[in-house]
Order: C-alpha cells, then sequence, then structure tokens
C-alpha cells in the first residue's frame, strides 16, 4: 500500500514539473527557429535574453540526421504559425519561403549598414555573417601542395577517388550547386557534375562529415564550409583549406527573417532587428564558427576572415533559389542513382 | 479491432490521406511518373543492404541469446547489461569507429561503402535481437529445458539453435521492419536509402514525389508483413527454470562473450575518458550532467507512456488474432518519421487547443505510430508462447477477465523488453522530434546530435554516458523479468 502511495506521488511531482516546464508564465516570450550553430547561437540569445528580458524559445535545427528540418517545420506550421523569427544558416531556403509567402517584412531601418546585395528587395529578409564555400585538404596529402583553386579542379585525374563532397541534397552544398548551375549555365553544370561522378567523388552524408574524411586521409579535398574547418582546427586538428578564388568565392550569409502571422509580432520585430546589430557579426565573426562580416567596417580578429579579403561572387539569390530544384534533381540523377 | 487501432489511424492514416489529397499525389497527371525507373533501384538496393542488415544483426543476436541462456559463467549479469546498454550508445560515435576501420581499407568503393552500411547497421541492432531471442527463450518449456539441461554442452546448443530458429526468423523480419526508415547511419557510410531519398524530395519541394515513393515502398511491402503476421506452429510455452543449475560452463564461450562485449566496454572507456573534465570545467561539467539527468528523467515517462500504450495495442490486436489490423499496425514504421510528422502537423496542429499545443501530444501521437512493427511483433510473440492448455482454460472466463487477468500477465516477459526497446527507441527519436516538439521541450537525442555535429565532443560525451546508464537501467530491468519467468 505505501509503495503505492511513493509511485503515486512520485507521478504527480513529475506531473507537476512536466507541466511547470511547458506552461510558461513569463509575460514576453519570442520563438526562434535557429539553423546556426547552437553552442554560438545559444550565447548570443542568451545575452538577447538578459539584455531585453525577453524569453527566447529556441529550436535548434541538426544536419547529421538527414531530417527535413526548420524550413520543413515553417511550412507545415503554416495555418497556425508557432515560430516568430527565423534564423536560416543558408540563403536559398529561406528565399524560397520568402517567395512562398512565409515571412512579413522585417522592421524598418533592421541591419544598418548591410549592403543591398544581401537582403531582399521587399525586406523579406537580411543577411548577416557569411560562411564560404571552401575546399578543406589532408596535409600529408598531395593536394596539399596545390590545392584545387575551382571546382573545375576537383576533376583532376590525380584526385580519381579522393574528393568528397556532403549529399548534394541537403544543405549548403545543395545552395553551393545551385548557385554553380546558375553561373555556368545548365549544359556546363552537367558537364561538371559528370567530371565528378567519371573522377569517383565520394558523398559524405554532411559538411562535417566531408571534413572528417579529410582529416582520417580517406579523402584528401573535401569541398565544404569555413565553420566546419575552423571548429577543429580550434581543436588542434591540422587541415588544409583553400578559397575558390578561380570561381569567384561564394559566401553564403546567415538570414533572418520574421515568420507571417508569428504569435509574438512586437517582440519578433525587436529580436530581428538586434540579431542585424554589428555587435552580433562581430561575435559570430571572432566565434569558432569564423563567420564573416557583411559590414567592412566590423572588427575581425588577425586569424578571422573579413570581406575585404574576398572576390565575392555576385549572385541573384531568387534565381539560384528559382535553380535549386533542378541542380539538387541533376546531382541526384547524375550522382547518386545507381 | 477500432480500439487498439486508433492511436495509428489518428497519428498516421487520416493525416497522410487528408495530405496526400492536399498535395495531388493522386492527381490524374501525376500519374504519368509514379516513380521513375532509378528510384526503384534505390528501394531494391535499400531493401537489400537492410536485408543483410537485418540477418546479420540477428546471427549476432542469435549467437548472443544462445550462450547467454545455455551456458553459464562469471559476470554473466553484467555482460548482458553492457550487450543491452550498447543499443543506447550514440550511432554516429559507432559510425566513426566503423568508418575508421572500413573507410581505409581497400576494397572497392561501392562494396565497402555497402559492406560499412551493413556493419554499422548491424552492429547497432545485434542487442535488438539478442534481447527479443532472450524473451523468447525465457519463455522456453519447462520440460525441454530440463531434457536440454541432461544433454551433453554441445548436442544442447545446437538443439537451443534449431528450438529458435521459428523465433530468428521472426527476429530478422522484424528488425527488416525497424531499418527499413534507416537514413543515418547508411549516410556516415555515403549509401544511399529510400528514406533519404523521400526526404530529399520533400526538401526541393517535391513532396507528391516524395509521398509516391512512399506509398511504393509500403505497397511492396505489405506481402512481407502479411507473411510474417500469420500464425506459425510455435510449441507452446510455460516459464523458465530460473537457475542456473545443470547448465554447461564451457570455457571457450566465456572468452567469446568477454571478446564479444569488449568494443562496447572500449567505446564506454572512450566516452568515458572525453566526458571527464578539466579541473577548470568541473562546476560546467557538473551542471551538463544535472541538466542531461533532469532533461532525461522529464522525457523517460513520456516515452514510457508511448512505448505502453503502443505495445498494449500491438498484444491486443494480436491476442485477438487481427491480421489486417497488425498489417496496419506495422505500416508506419517503414516510412521516414518526417512523413508523418509532417502529415499531422499540417492537418492537426490549426485546430489544436492552446493548452494541447503546449504540450508535446503531437509528438507522442507520431511516436506511438512509429513503433507499430514493435508492438506487433512484441504482441504476436507474446501470444504464440502462451501454452494452448491455457488459453483454452481462459475461454471459460469471461472475456474481459480471461485478457487481462490471464493472458497479460502471461505475456508480460515478452512485453516488458519490448517496452524497453520502445523507450529506448522513443529517446533516441530525431525526426518526429525536430518538427513536432513545442519550443523549450527537451530532447536528449537532439541535443546529442547537434553537440556531435559541432565537435562539442567532451559534452557529447558526458549525455552519451548519461545514456548508456540509462540503458544499463533498462537493461538490468529486462534481465530482472526474465529472470522472474512468468
Amino acid at each position: 500500500m505505501i509503495r503505492r502511495w511513493i509511485w503515486g506521488f512520485a507521478l504527480l511531482v513529475w506531473l507537476v514539473i512536466w507541466l511547470n516546464s511547458h506552461f510558461s508564465t513569463d509575460a514576453r516570450s519570442v520563438t526562434i527557429y535557429c539553423s546556426h550553430d547552437r553552442s554560438h547561437s545559444q550565447q548570443i540569445l542568451d545575452r538577447f535574453e538578459k539584455e531585453t528580458g525577453i524569453v527566447v524559445d529556441a529550436v535548434f535545427d541538426t544536419e547529421a540526421t538527414k531530417t527535413v528540418g526548420l524550413t520543413e517545420r515553417i511550412r507545415s506550421e503554416q495555418k497556425r504559425p508557432r515560430c516568430d523569427v527565423h534564423w536560416s544558416n543558408e540563403p536559398l531556403r529561406a528565399v524560397q519561403l520568402a517567395q512562398e509567402g512565409h515571412y512579413d517584412t522585417l522592421p524598418e531601418g533592421a541591419g544598418p549598414g548591410i549592403d543591398s546585395r544581401w537582403r531582399d528587395a521587399g525586406n523579406l529578409w537580411c543577411g548577416f555573417a557569411a560562411r564560404a564555400r571552401v575546399v578543406a585538404t589532408h596535409p600529408e596529402s598531395l593536394a596539399s601542395a596545390a590545392i584545387p583553386r575551382s571546382v573545375k579542379g576537383l576533376i583532376d585525374r590525380s584526385l580519381s577517388g579522393k574528393v568528397v563532397m556532403a549529399d548534394p541534397r541537403f544543405g549548403t552544398t545543395g545552395s553551393h550547386l545551385a548557385i554553380l548551375r546558375v553561373t555556368l549555365g545548365a549544359q556546363r553544370y552537367r558537364e561538371l557534375l559528370q567530371g565528378w561522378k567519371d573522377n569517383r567523388i565520394q558523398i559524405a552524408s554532411s559538411n562535417s562529415s566531408s571534413r572528417d574524411r579529410v582529416l582520417s586521409g580517406e579523402a584528401w579535398v573535401g569541398l565544404t564550409d569555413t565553420d566546419d574547418v575552423e571548429v577543429v582546427r580550434r581543436r588542434g586538428a591540422s587541415i588544409g583549406e583553400g578559397f575558390l578564388e578561380e570561381d569567384g568565392v561564394i559566401l553564403l550569409p546567415n538570414v533572418v527573417a520574421v515568420v507571417k502571422g508569428c504569435p509574438h509580432p512586437e517582440e519578433a520585430n525587436e529580436l530581428a532587428r538586434w540579431l542585424l546589430r554589428e555587435e552580433v557579426e562581430e561575435w559570430l565573426a571572432n566565434s569558432p564558427s569564423r563567420q564573416i562580416p557583411l559590414r567592412t567596417e566590423v572588427p575581425v580578429m588577425a586569424s578571422g576572415l573579413s570581406l575585404s579579403r574576398f572576390e565575392p561572387l555576385e549572385i541573384d539569390w531568387s534565381e539560384a533559389a528559382g535553380q535549386l530544384h533542378e541542380a539538387v534533381r541533376e546531382a541526384e540523377r547524375i550522382l547518386l542513382n545507381p | 479491432m477500432i480500439f487498439p487501432l486508433l492511436p495509428v489511424l489518428i497519428g498516421f492514416y487520416i493525416p497522410i490521406v487528408m495530405v496526400a489529397i492536399e498535395d495531388q499525389v493522386f492527381s490524374p497527371e501525376s500519374e504519368t511518373s509514379i516513380v521513375a525507373a532509378a528510384d526503384l533501384l534505390v528501394v531494391l538496393s535499400t531493401i537489400r543492404i537492410v536485408a543483410m542488415a537485418a540477418l546479420l544483426a540477428t546471427l549476432i543476436g542469435l549467437v548472443d541469446a544462445i550462450l547467454l541462456a545455455g551456458t553459464r559463467g562469471p559476470l554473466r549479469g553484467f555482460i548482458l547489461i553492457l550487450l543491452l546498454s550498447s543499443f543506447l550508445i550514440p550511432p554516429a560515435a559507432l559510425a566513426s569507429a566503423v568508418q575508421a576501420c572500413v573507410g581505409a581499407s581497400t576494397l572497392r568503393a561501392t562494396v565497402r561503402d555497402e559492406f560499412g552500411a551493413v556493419l554499422m547497421l548491424s552492429l547497432r541492432w545485434a542487442p535488438v535481437a539478442a534481447a527479443i531471442l532472450l524473451a523468447a527463450v525465457s519463455m522456453w518449456p519447462r520440460a525441454e529445458e530440463r531434457a536440454l539441461r541432461s544433454l551433453p554442452p554441445g548436442v544442447a546448443l545446437v538443439a537451443r539453435l534449431r528450438g529458435l530458429r521459428p523465433a530468428a526468423f521472426r527476429c530478422a523480419g522484424l528488425l527488416l521492419l525497424l531499418l527499413l526508415p534507416a537514413a543515418e547511419l547508411p549516410s556516415y557510410a555515403g549509401v544511399e536509402t529510400v528514406s533519404q531519398r523521400i526526404l530529399a524530395r520533400l526538401t526541393v519541394g517535391d513532396a507528391a514525389e516524395g509521398w509516391r515513393l512512399a506509398m511504393v515502398m509500403m505497397t511492396l511491402l505489405v506481402p512481407a508483413i502479411y507473411f510474417l503476421t500469420s500464425s506459425g506452429d510455435e510449441p507452446a510455452r510455460a516459464g523458465h527454470l530460473n537457475q542456473v543449475h545443470g547448465l554447461p560452463r564451457l570455457p571457450w564461450a566465456n572468452r567469446f562473450l568477454f571478446l564479444r562485449v569488449l568494443p562496447a566496454v572500449a567505446l564506454i572507456l572512450v566516452l568515458f575518458y572525453t566526458a571527464w573534465p578539466r579541473a577548470s570545467e568541473v562546476v560546467i561539467a557538473g551542471k551538463e550532467l544535472v541538466d542531461a539527468v533532469s532533461s532525461i528523467g522529464l522525457e523517460l515517462p513520456r516515452a514510457l507512456l508511448a512505448s505502453v500504450v503502443a505495445i498494449l495495442c500491438g498484444w491486443r490486436l494480436a491476442d485477438g488474432g487481427h491480421r489486417i489490423g497488425l498489417l496496419l499496425l506495422c505500416l508506419p514504421t517503414m516510412l521516414p518519421g518526417s512523413l508523418g510528422a509532417i502529415a499531422v502537423a499540417r492537418i492537426y496542429r490549426p485546430f489544436l487547443p492552446w493548452w494541447l499545443d503546449d504540450l508535446p501530444f503531437l509528438l507522442t501521437l507520431t511516436q506511438m505510430c512509429k513503433l507499430g512493427a514493435l508492438a506487433a511483433a512484441g504482441g504476436f510473440v507474446a501470444t504464440c508462447v502462451l501454452p494452448a492448455s491455457e488459453r483454452v482454460a481462459a475461454h471459460l472466463l469471461s472475456p474481459t477477465v480471461a485478457r487481462w487477468r490471464i493472458r497479460l500477465p502471461r505475456a508480460l516477459p515478452v512485453l516488458i523488453p519490448a517496452v524497453g526497446i520502445g523507450v529506448a527507441l522513443v529517446l533516441g527519436e530525431v525526426e518526429a522530434t525536430l518538427l513536432l516538439a513545442p519550443p523549450g521541450h527537451p530532447s536528449t537525442a537532439l541535443e546529442l546530435h547537434q553537440m556531435m555535429h559541432f565537435r562539442n565532443d567532451e559534452q557529447a560525451a558526458r549525455l552519451a554516458l548519461v545514456l548508456a546508464m540509462l540503458g544499463a537501467t533498462l537493461a538490468l530491468m529486462v534481465g530482472r523479468c526474465w529472470k522472474r519467468g512468468d
């Protein structure tokens, strides 16, 4: 009998704690869907919380599981949005959401100093703190002596079977391919893919897996992002990095947008404006994700990357987002189909 | 039959059909390209890889189960706990260990990738196979068990192997269903599965094509599931002898089992070494540990609830002999969790009252549906092991008393391990969690993935250790349940 009472009491205590954890009594709160690295973005959101007193409920994305991710979650919640602010770590899927009508206009004056080429003409989204697409190289391989400076360099026979890229249908790799399709044209894009296929390119699950294969020596060259390289460098790993300067360096900014019909519009505007401040770019630039500030006046530490160092490729975001579907389907057909 | 099917009807079939209609999956113009030949090849290659992995995992589990049940030796309880708890070690850790061995091999690239994927899947799921087969062994007929113990050790082991063969086939079938939606582990090996392809369709805006591919896969597998749920001619079984008296001591079996748990021990030691904080990190590490324990503590009862309800539904259908019902219960398991989650979010969320929307109600419902195959298999085996004489005797009582007072308690040695596996699956589930969990809802599996991705190895190791400890606790409970027999 006493045992039953103990079990009953334990169940009651759990129920109270569980319900308390789900029903927050805070008057002001904001929900953000964030696909940027949790360990860095959480600190930034904590600062916002501390500064404004607005409680932030964050839902973070994950790349490694091949889930459909937060973009699809926003789509599925269209009739009753739960998200207030969308912080996407790559622009093309955000552009697609904007085109599909999921975003509201950003508050006036958000993101001062950010050039118009990094923002939507209708002010539905604004980019900040970008990553660059790079090739990571194994330090003891032949590739470290002559790092490819163009995606065409990955067709070189000396690299046969030693090049790795992430699954082209997900994440920034898909965006990279869409941009290549826009810049090269459909025919040359397909030839490039066929060249990679003939050179026995390896396909890994994600950018971080590509980097890990380069680290282990399984591959000599990996197509990945600057933040993936920097994270392991800061942990003492030895890995080379090269920018694809012959193609024009592809910068993929983070994007902030306010979701249309969101439950906390006032707080959403406040958070969006706050995230687009200079300080946030500075924090991200100096964090292990080594983002590239889109404002040239933002100070960057010596080992960081600043915009002035590159000749970034001019990208028509709407055009690239429009080509994403075809680029991915062709990559699937040429690179992945059995 | 309808009542035990309610969760799966509400949580899967109704939303799926409504979304399929909304997305015009069945529209006449879409019929021209039902599924491309290349997609069909991916379906077939997925089935091939998954079938090989299910067979290998069953084989490993079969050897484990026979040696653990048929011999005696030192530290058997500890070995059992280590074996079963290795299921909760993060897949990414297992994948990197396998890749380190297989990735640098001189095998041809495609063979190497497929071999790696099969190895990862089978090593991950072998503990589940061992658990299922140990559950079947624990219900061995008393008289047969006594007879086996009087035989020479080698002959007895072969006889046990023969006796477990039907259960092993069913176990392989169940693993096949549970592994079909696998996307994560094969992707680490660079192998594409049909789940990945379906998800890729959804992410690039080809939702209708994704749904059609999912339906083709379901249609292909319906006959297999129907066959699996056919009643076999297994002997009626009674509670086992829980003493080790009469079991042989075989030194080679001890050596084999020690070798078998060595990788799990090595992995746990590596986790422990990585998780151990430096002097300056002790306070933070302590806080992380407390956070991890509390988030798992909050999730555990919900996972238990989802698992218990799903398993009871499976048992109720099996107990009533509803094969079509079991088939309907199994089907949602074969699709990626994201599909069901998207459908549920689109169809139900707009109409949920706010207080229910703030709770993980839809998430629990979707996760329950994903446990369908496990529930059906658990219920099926539990029904098979009931002696015919007891079944007949139970008919003399009222149906309710016979079901809940006689047949259910007799099925518990099989159902409780199934609930344990279900809890582990719910706690490790990521796809539906990412799409349906209310903001702020704790998810250990999701956190673990994010930490592994961004190489926060120390934090990930601490969380993984807590999960491994939870796995050990579950294994301990399951082991006690088998010892009690009936």
